[in-house]
């Protein structure tokens, strides 16, 4: 059959491939890391404090995984963090751009440096590694890269996180220009668009009456769960994806459908 | 692994049908393959069979207002209640806008709109009473950038999946069921024969296979998707990015 392997539909065919996951001491990005490992990859993890990050990276299942503790607010970090990568991987196959910062703050209150630091940490961040990580994945002939945003960077937010949101926005033009400049060299970009998950980042700021308030707009009733994200970034990262390219991966349990829910 | 009851793949004799039916052999343990003509799924039900499914074809004229609750009756005394389902049959008549009549018209919406409709009402009890489900119907850039201005009618049917797709998702999210929907473009079957010049227009510099659209349906059919629901995924190496 055109296009499936002999190995199966049920493999990723992730065996030994090379993974970059940004965030991955957090809740979304630790479980995208286990559920890379877990398909036979092998993953360099970074996040801003070291000590859970190794918490994680001692948790995941099989060999070969590394991890350094990064923080991204500049671009000469974020080419520290795909070279460091690519030293311990000896290549690189993915780039999963997780993490995120958020700082609760409704429009009127946002400061100029709460805005650059979300900015640089969330947009800039994803917009460098990626430069970083195309000549390696150039070089291989190919690569999959996968940027995180939020339902919000689409259809806006309410619960003070405009700027946060902007930031979330941007993912999309680098996604798309990306996917266009370099399909011809055999790398994807595609978002990855969380609704609601039930995460501390989530909570931050909201009262039980707001999650309650949330949670009732989702079709499905209920939050999304770290594990799916982690299930559909492997869709995006694994052989299933291999002709999704310069699009938007929405897992929100229909919530961005619209109104009337 | 939890029985979630019987699958059902419309368009299975060939091409992206036959594709999805064989990518979810693995997860769906009895597989009804839908066809105009029972006799031409012969190798359909083969590869399936060998990809380790209990398989069998069934006819059906999607075109006439009463085939859908016929053929899921037919499939539910065969295999018991359905728990997933993937609308996959299609036409698409190249014709002018111009020329296309009334019988074009109804016949490219009977097939491509109004079964997807039927068919789902059609299975949704079974999934309400199992609490559970998964649908997939397959939609088409065309649905969103109108495709040639030979695919109208085809196109704007196609719009209609995805619209339909999104309020049978609402409609059934209460009940634990999924509705979504991929949208390919440039895929090689035979459906786009000369059309292999536009690959140059896939940012991606090829055509795709059956086997990739049969992959991302696999997914949205599997709990690997469970929190997703009402959504689109575009399978067009970055040809559309919308």
């Amino acid at each position: 059959m055109a296009g499936l392997s002999d190995d199966g539909i049920l493999s990723p065919g992730l065996a030994g491939k090379a993974a970059l996951v940004t965030g991955a001491a957090g809740v979304i990005g630790s479980e995208v890391a286990r559920v890379l490992a877990a398909a036979g990859a092998r993953v360099f993890l970074t996040d801003t404090a070291p000590g859970p990050l190794d918490a994680v990276l001692a948790d995941l299942p099989g060999d070969g995984h590394h991890a350094a503790a990064i923080d991204l607010g500049s671009a000469g970090a974020c080419r520290d963090a795909v070279e460091a990568a690519v030293a311990a991987l000896g290549g690189l196959d993915a780039l999963v751009a997780v993490h995120a910062l958020l700082i609760r703050r409704d429009i009127a209150e946002v400061t100029e440096a709460e805005f650059d630091l979300q900015m640089a940490v969330n947009a800039r961040a994803q917009f460098f590694l990626s430069q970083a990580a195309i000549p390696q994945f150039q070089a291989q002939g190919g690569g999959r890269i996968v940027l995180y945003s939020s339902v919000g960077g689409f259809v806006g937010t309410l619960a003070g996180a405009s700027a946060y949101t902007m930031t979330k926005s941007a993912a999309l033009g680098l996604c798309r220009s990306i996917a266009r400049r370099h399909g011809p060299d055999g790398i994807t970009c595609n978002i990855l668009s969380p609704g609601s998950v039930d995460t501390p980042m989530l909570r931050q700021g909201l009262s039980e009456d707001d999650l309650a308030r949330l949670r009732g707009a989702i079709p499905l009733r209920r939050f999304g769960t770290p594990g799916e994200m982690a299930l559909a970034t492997l869709f995006l990262v694994g052989r299933w994806g291999g002709f999704v390219n310069g699009q938007v991966l929405t897992v929100d349990g229909g919530a961005s459908m619209g109104a009337f829910g | 692994m939890t029985d979630r009851g019987t699958l059902i793949v419309t368009g299975a004799a060939a091409g992206i049908g036959r594709a999805i039916a064989c990518a979810l052999a693995a997860d769906w343990p009895r597989i009804a393959l839908v066809d105009l003509d029972a006799a031409r799924l012969d190798d359909s039900l083969a590869a399936v069979r060998a990809a380790g499914a209990e398989v069998a074809a069934f006819g059906a004229d999607l075109a006439q207002a009463d085939a859908a609750d016929s053929v899921v009756d037919a499939v539910r005394r065969r295999f018991g209640p359905i728990g997933g389902l993937v609308n996959n049959a299609g036409i698409l008549k190249q014709v002018p806008l111009s020329d296309t009549d009334c019988a074009d018209f109804d016949l490219t919406v009977a097939v491509n709109l109004r079964a997807p409709h039927l068919l789902i009402r059609a299975v949704a009890p079974d999934m309400i009473a199992a609490g559970m489900g998964a649908i997939v119907s397959v939609g088409s850039s065309a649905g969103k950038t109108g495709g040639s201005s030979s695919q109208g009618v085809y196109g704007m049917t196609k719009a209609g999946v995805i619209c339909l797709t999104k309020s049978w998702a609402r409609a059934l999210a209460p009940h634990g069921i999924r509705v979504n929907s991929v949208s390919p473009a440039l895929i090689a079957t035979d459906m786009i024969r000369g059309l292999e010049q536009f690959a140059s227009a896939v940012p991606l510099g090829r055509l795709g296979q059956p086997g990739e659209v049969a992959e991302t349906v696999a997914f949205l059919m599997s709990d690997r998707a469970g929190f997703i629901t009402g959504e689109d995924i575009d399978v067009n190496g970055g040809f559309l990015m919308d």
